[in-house]
């Protein structure tokens, strides 16, 4: 079913000049690999093969911050990309699935793994709790790259 | 000189692996995801190497519990986005060949190695000094600030080199100014066959280029 929304993307100041989509995909990919990198660091300590010497607790206040920063800076790209073709998007399979493996890797980053983190878990649960956040980290990439290949 | 990196793109290009890459369907996503993976893991120790060498992360732990810990994954990173790069690289040589945003991030990413060379003894094979220090010493501020400064860089170049996208770029401007006769035909969505059409032709073009 083809979703069309009414809105002429043509009027969209980002499809009118020639820098402004490039430089937000460029906010868009630094937001993501300091929110995907610290969150790679915490999962790594999660599974047990990785920062060894701090507790999880500890290395995850440490690194929430930036994770956040991360966050922010690729929520509000996000939308704005989005916006210079929407309807392109909305009936583009790849994006779909990006989009719901990224409400449930966001849902999962701030309660499971945030729970699991901040308690210390043991090796097992770690392991699996970390797991499942590279898997799903990794959905969102692979959604938003295979946007342009569907 | 640049004759022959041209010719030796274009055999590489055509040898059988990077042919097989480039039809693939499914092959060329996945190592690109791969590459994208990997610049994330790679950026992202990084930027928290850099940020503890500033002093505004992980304040708790020493700077050589933290390079140390990380060099491994700095390096599988590494080695993940270098390789799945060379790659894509290969897959579509000649097109990247043509593209000066390519050349930009060859030369952005040569920057990180003389960046590396130029402060490995002083700061990342230093860390101990580093440490003992009552504070920072300003040159391991400058190896993180500077390091972070050319991550970006990179970061540019692999948005700014993607020749699909650089098309796209170039289609939208097509688009917002020089063909107004495609604000009509978006305004009216299902206008006609010749309107589908060139409609058809548009969203081929957006489906390769953006994500």
């Amino acid at each position: 079913m083809q979703i069309q929304i009414p809105y002429d993307a043509a009027t969209n100041p980002l499809n009118n000049n020639e820098w402004s989509f490039p430089l937000l995909e460029i906010i868009h990919i630094v937001g993501f690999a300091l929110a995907i990198g610290t969150i790679f660091m915490e999962d790594l300590r999660l599974i047990g093969v990785g920062m060894q010497r701090q507790p999880v607790s500890q290395l995850y206040k440490d690194l929430a911050p930036w994770t956040l920063g991360g966050f922010v800076a690729v929520l509000m790209s996000g939308p704005l990309i989005w916006s210079s073709d929407p309807n392109m998007y909305l009936n583009n399979g790849a994006f779909r699935f990006k989009m719901g493996a990224l409400v449930i890797a966001l849902l999962y980053q701030y309660t499971v793994h945030r729970k699991v983190a901040l308690s210390d878990p043991s090796r097992g649960v770690g392991a699996l709790v970390g797991i499942v956040s590279v898997g799903l980290w990794v959905s969102v990439i692979a959604g938003g790259l295979f946007i342009a290949f569907e | 000189m640049s004759n022959a990196i041209f010719e030796f793109f274009k055999w590489l290009q055509y040898t059988a692996p990077m042919t097989a890459l480039r039809e693939s369907g499914l092959t060329y996503p996945i190592v690109m995801t791969l590459h994208l993976t990997g610049m994330g893991l790679f950026g992202g120790m990084i930027a928290i190497t850099d940020l503890r060498l500033l002093g505004w992360v992980m304040k708790g732990s020493s700077i050589t519990d933290v390079v140390h810990q990380l060099r491994i994954w700095k390096q599988i990173g590494f080695i993940l986005t270098v390789g799945c790069g060379a790659m894509l690289l290969g897959a579509k040589a000649e097109l990247y060949y043509h593209n000066p945003f390519y050349w930009t991030k060859m030369a952005f990413l040569a920057l990180v190695g003389v960046h590396a060379l130029v402060f490995h003894r002083s700061v990342y094979g230093n860390t101990a000094a580093l440490d003992s220090a009552p504070k920072i010493p300003r040159v391991a501020k400058v190896a993180g600030g500077e390091t972070d400064f050319r991550d970006s860089g990179g970061d540019i170049e692999f948005v700014a080199r993607c020749p699909q996208r650089y098309r796209c770029s170039q289609l939208r401007l097509y688009r917002g100014r020089r063909r107004p006769g495609l604000r009509g035909l978006s305004r009216n969505a299902g206008a006609g066959e010749g309107a589908r059409a060139t409609r058809a032709v548009i969203s081929s073009e957006r489906r390769s280029s953006c994500w």
